[in-house]
């Protein structure tokens, strides 16, 4: 996209600097003929197929980005002035630390994200993707960390002055280490 | 000009007698100026104080975010600041700047002396400025407006923002607003009906046809937005919970609302841009516009696909994606008619030999600028690229490119071009070339490198960062190239002050266009021509160095001032030949006192004097009354001359006056908005959580029976307008009728639902009913009128303007009032269905 | 007389408005209702189709507008200005059928419900 983006911009740029600075330029095409091939025939094709490839690509990431769509470990992200709460609604007897989220790695997780005063929104920029946190409603978002560590994550959506303050981590474990640091907070 | 015209007068004694009817009077006559000269000026001055003060928010934003963990503000100075960025960009700077050109220039276009409704604009005007001044009267005293220029609830609701700020935004944009609407209004009628003789709608200069369409879409786009404040103002001032999800409001409701009109607003500021440059560069290029045709059809298109995309500012709240897939789709589409459009002016330049001069380099500007943001626009628009990037800095960056590069980069451009117009002097040009480079490449470090700092994560509107993220080079990076661009500015400011100061005079048409704004002296006199112009070829390929002269010899149509009136031509939309001579109003300060009156209800609401506010509404009202008194003077019943043989009625007896489409256009603006809020319950029912409610309880017989006498109102109506004997009778009918039907709609809402603060389905209710007393009230104001004239004795056989005028708004608020009793009807059983 | 080649020409559009609307409220109320409502639950193939028929019906009614602008009378006439009012209304006719068949496209095969 980025590189297509550059040829684009590259071409309209070039065509207009040549247009202004080279006598008889693009004289012998006729202007509806310019139009038809500029303004329909190059972008048409470009922005048909682009939509579609998103289309696709956007079912698929609503899906966890994984074609095994069974094994999914939902979360219940709760947003509030201005922290976030974490909890297993399926894995009873858990408990998390206010702002960090435990998770799994290499397991497609599903994000119930609610809200309990103004619209947050949930976001790990390193897992991609991002949903608000409406309240009165609960919105649902797939992510999935290949591999175990630290990933830094972000309310993205103005929420009152504490807006910039209102971080938090996703630490994702090993089978084994998930178990452990979803039960090692009871014990705490 | 094709005709054998009427030798001429002497051109002195002519601009004499002209400027003495429609020059605007010194010192305090000033304030009724009605004249588009000076309310243009004014417009666009205004709108340059608030572009400096939006400006210097700006920089204050770029110092805070120039270094990691910055005390330079605190977060609540910053949420003030930022908001108030946006809001002043968008709503006192963008849209009021391209109002004040296209009320300026229009006419001129257009070859006739003003526009259709001089009153409105002035009108508009003081609303704007009063509305603009409390909002920098919020932002001096500390309160200004804090939740983002989106103002997103509920942070913006009365739990979590208590204060006066939230009311501000509300209010004050509200009442800019109107400023907005009337202008849509008058410029679609002129456009439509006061144009040079001749001027058939394939002739219309292009600049026209791109205000035209921006006005349409004003029309329709401003209702859902002043909906969406009317009614967060009146969640926060009398506690209807429309937004409030424990009681069954919605969020989200806002947010379409919002973005309905957030939308198709970005076009609303690129399209006139645009106008201007289909306009310019041909001038430069020295060569007609490629594909006058397809340009039209490629805008119209434009207009409507932009009001099919608001919901991907909406990709993150949860919507299932088969719906993302229409407005991801329409987003995608809607690039196409703009590459229409920017290769028909490739192939402008490509055939004709451009100019170097400073509006060219100002549109190189642009298209190096706007390009870049169409294309970031189309990632944007894709939804799953959107999902990472939505909220971030490469938003903040796109967004920018956009609206500099399509709206500021051709300001400039026209500013360059059509100053010498307006001060009737041409540049020195020292320093144009300098404060060129300097916006443009203090622009590009400012954005480009935004669009990196939004990749790597950073969100939106956060007062401060930790420096252990990498953002910190990038963003002083962006800082300095902000703080080049306003020293750009700065410089760009210094150099029209020298243009005015030191700049040489030049004769006429100095850059050989083809428009007829340079068929006039310049500066340009107060009425424009002094006669007007029959043309014979399209509007921009004329020659003004020979028609001026003679039109200035009162050669054209109305040569000759009469009965001291402010006589314009009005013509048919589609052929252009004259079908009425329209006459003006003359200078009143009528529509200063009704603004203040207007201002003075806005601030009662906004102090929450709530007991004083019929006072505040009565007055508005009186003013407005007061605007018809004068019309409808008994001399003039016959056709009049016009010159060349030409005799037409006058507007009063023509078939299709312009005020009769005012009305018609104003209740279509009114329409959307009864539209969007009927949809807004529906969308509420739908999508709220909460519902049902537990009681709603309609009285069903007294509501038929309401919608019942609405209709009554329109029999009447009709039974004044057939017969002349019958008018008294009819109108009292209509009167009676309308009163008795807003009475019932009022028991109703106030007497017989449940408390409509406990559930968003009874606010609902409640506000549509209160939405039919309202036209019910208004409609008995019409009827009066009608009353008034015929006990003094009007003939409205021969001058029914005033009584088919009443009649739109009786058949509207009729429909209106059926509408809302089937509408709350039907609610009641979709909620009774749902009722487990 | 007056504002009638306007409104023909921009009537493809109207019914593209009127389908977004329609299909977006369908879809929209279908969804709300499909909690209680085995028919149109999302997985089954009522509201898929019942979407899939507006789809089809829109693109139809688009067709049927722009035959009935050729057989107009209010654009019909050899002035300069029916022909240009008959060129420009071409165009948006066949901008408004190329919306309306790429806008919609997804009800085939996109998720049709957050649920």
């Amino acid at each position: 996209m980025l590189w297509g983006s550059c040829a684009l911009f590259a071409l309209v740029l070039g065509l207009f600097l040549a247009a202004w600075f080279v006598p008889d330029f693009g004289r012998r095409l006729p202007p509806d003929r310019w139009i038809v091939w500029g303004g329909l025939a190059l972008p048409l094709p470009v922005l048909i197929a682009l939509t579609l490839y998103a289309f696709n690509q956007g079912e698929f990431l609503l899906k966890g980005a994984t074609k095994d769509t069974e094994d999914v470990l939902e979360v219940r992200a709760t947003g509030r002035m201005w922290e976030w709460d974490f909890s297993y609604p399926t894995l009873p007897g858990s408990v998390a630390e206010p702002g960090v989220l435990h998770i799994p790695a290499g397991r497609t997780i599903e994000i119930v994200a609610e809200s309990e005063d103004v619209i947050h929104s949930f976001w790990v920029p390193r897992l991609g993707g991002k949903i608000d946190a409406v309240p009165g409603h609960a919105n649902r978002l797939r992510i999935r960390a290949d591999k175990p560590g630290r990933y830094g994550g972000i309310c993205s959506e103005y929420c009152g002055t504490g807006h910039a303050g209102m971080r938090f981590e996703v630490r994702a474990h090993d089978e084994d280490g998930f178990v452990r640091a979803v039960s090692a907070e009871t014990s705490e | 000009m094709s005709e054998n015209m009427t030798s001429g007068q002497n051109p002195i004694a002519l601009h004499r007698a002209l400027e003495r009817i429609w020059g605007t009077k010194p010192g305090w006559g000033r304030l009724a100026a009605v004249n588009h000269n000076v309310i243009g000026i004014r417009f666009m001055l205004t709108a340059l104080v608030f572009f400096a003060i939006g400006g210097i928010l700006a920089m204050l934003i770029r110092t805070q975010l120039a270094s990691t963990e910055s005390v330079f503000m605190d977060a609540e100075t910053y949420a003030q600041v930022f908001t108030m960025h946006g809001s002043i960009m968008m709503f006192l700077f963008a849209i009021p700047f391209f109002e004040g050109m296209a009320i300026y220039l229009l006419p001129k276009l257009l070859g006739n002396r003003d526009l259709a409704f001089p009153r409105l604009g002035a009108y508009g005007y003081w609303c704007y400025l009063f509305g603009g001044l409390i909002l920098i009267g919020a932002l001096i005293g500390g309160v200004a407006p804090d939740s983002g220029w989106f103002m997103y609830t509920p942070l913006s609701s009365s739990v979590y923002a208590p204060g006066i700020n939230s009311d501000v935004w509300l209010l004050g944009i509200t009442f800019v607003e109107i400023s907005a609407l009337s202008a849509a209004v008058e410029i679609i009628v002129t456009i439509m009906k006061i144009r040079a003789a001749g001027m058939s709608i394939d002739r219309i200069p292009i600049f026209a046809w791109y205000m035209l369409v921006v006005a349409t879409m004003m029309l329709v786009g401003f209702p859902p937005l002043i909906l969406g404040s009317i009614l967060l103002e009146v969640e926060r001032a009398f506690d209807l919970p429309f937004f409030d999800p424990t009681r069954g409001g919605d969020p989200l409701l806002w947010q379409h609302l919002f973005w309905l009109f957030g939308h198709p607003e970005v076009y609303i500021i690129f399209l006139p841009a645009a106008g201007a440059i289909s306009t310019i560069l041909p001038v430069l290029a020295g060569t007609p516009l490629a594909g006058y045709r397809m340009i039209v059809a490629a805008i119209v298109s434009m207009a409507f696909l932009s009001f099919g995309l608001w919901v991907h500012h909406m990709y993150t709240v949860g919507i299932p994606h088969v719906a993302l897939s229409f407005f991801s789709a329409a987003s995608a589409l809607v690039a196409v008619p703009t590459a229409i459009q920017i290769f028909a002016w490739l192939a402008t330049i490509a055939h004709g030999r451009p100019r170097f001069s400073i509006p060219m380099l100002h549109i190189f500007g642009f298209f190096f600028v706007f390009v870049i943001g169409g294309l970031t626009g189309v990632m944007l628009a894709m939804v799953p690229f959107d999902w990472q990037a939505h909220d971030t800095h490469f938003v903040v960056a796109h967004l920018h490119y956009v609206l500099v590069g399509g709206f500021v980069f051709p300001m400039l451009a026209m500013a360059y071009y059509w100053v010498p117009h307006l001060s009737g002097k041409q540049p020195v040009q020292h320093l144009s070339h300098a404060a060129f480079w300097m916006v443009f490449i203090g622009f590009n470090v400012a954005f480009f490198f935004m669009h990196l700092t939004g990749l790597l994560g950073m969100p939106r509107r956060i007062f401060e960062y930790p420096s252990d993220f990498g953002w910190e080079t990038l963003n002083f990076v962006s800082s300095m190239g902000s703080f080049l661009m306003a020293m750009g500015f700065a410089l760009v400011a210094l150099d029209f002050i020298l243009l005015f100061k030191f700049g040489r005079p030049f004769r006429r048409n100095p850059w050989h266009a083809g428009t007829l704004e340079w068929a006039m002296p310049t500066p340009p006199p107060s009425y424009n021509f002094a006669s007007i112009a029959r043309i014979d070829s399209r509007a921009d390929l004329l020659d003004p160095d020979k028609i001026g002269p003679r039109l200035a010899a009162g050669d054209g149509y109305l040569g000759m001032p009469r009965h001291d009136r402010m006589e314009v031509l009005g013509v048919d939309p589609i052929s252009g030949e004259p079908d009425q001579v329209v006459e003006l109003p003359r200078q009143t300060y009528l529509p200063l006192w009704t603004a203040l009156a207007t201002g003075v209800f806005f601030l009662l609401m906004l102090f929450k004097l709530y007991w004083l506010i019929p006072l505040a509404l009565a007055a508005v009202i009186g003013c407005f009354w007061l605007w018809t008194v004068r019309d409808g003077s008994p001399i003039d019943r016959d056709p009049v001359s016009i010159g060349h043989g030409l005799k037409i009625p006058v507007h009063i007896r023509a078939q299709i006056p312009p005020s009769h489409l005012a009305m018609v256009l104003t209740l279509v603006a009114n329409a959307t908005l009864y539209i969007s809020l009927l949809f807004g319950c529906l969308f509420l029912w739908v999508s709220a959580p909460n519902w049902p409610p537990q009681d709603v309880s309609l009285d069903i017989q007294i509501l038929v029976l309401a919608a019942v006498v609405s209709i009554l109102a329109c029999v009447g109506s009709r039974l004044a307008s057939r017969k002349t004997n019958m008018a008294l009778a009819g109108n009292a009918l209509a009167f009676c009728a309308h009163l008795l039907s807003a009475a019932l709609f009022l028991w109703v809402a106030l007497l017989t639902l449940p408390a409509p603060s406990g559930h968003a389905a009874i606010a609902s209710l409640f506000v549509i009913l209160i939405y039919a007393a309202l036209h019910g009230m208004i409609g008995a104001i019409f009827a009066a009128h009608a009353i008034w004239r015929a006990l003094r004795g009007h003939d409205e056989a021969v001058r029914s303007l005033d009584l088919r005028i009443g009649r739109l708004w009786h058949d509207y608020s009729a429909a209106a009032g059926v509408c809302a009793v089937g509408f709350c009807l039907n609610l009641q059983s979709l909620i009774a269905g749902s009722t487990p | 007389m007056m504002r009638r080649p306007v409104l023909i020409m921009v009537l493809g559009f109207l019914v593209w408005s009127g389908a977004f609307l329609g299909i977006y409220f369908t879809q929209a109320t279908a969804c709300s209702l499909a909690t209680e409502n085995q028919f149109l639950h999302p997985s089954g193939w009522a509201l898929r189709s019942v979407l899939i028929g507006l789809f089809l019906a829109s693109v139809v009614m688009v067709v049927a507008v722009y035959r009935l602008q050729r057989r107009s009378s209010a654009l019909s006439g050899d002035t300069r200005t029916s022909d240009f009012l008959k060129g420009v209304t071409t165009y948006v006719s066949v901008a408004a059928l190329f919306s309306t068949a790429f806008c919609f496209i997804g009800v085939f095969w996109l998720t049709l419900c957050a649920l």
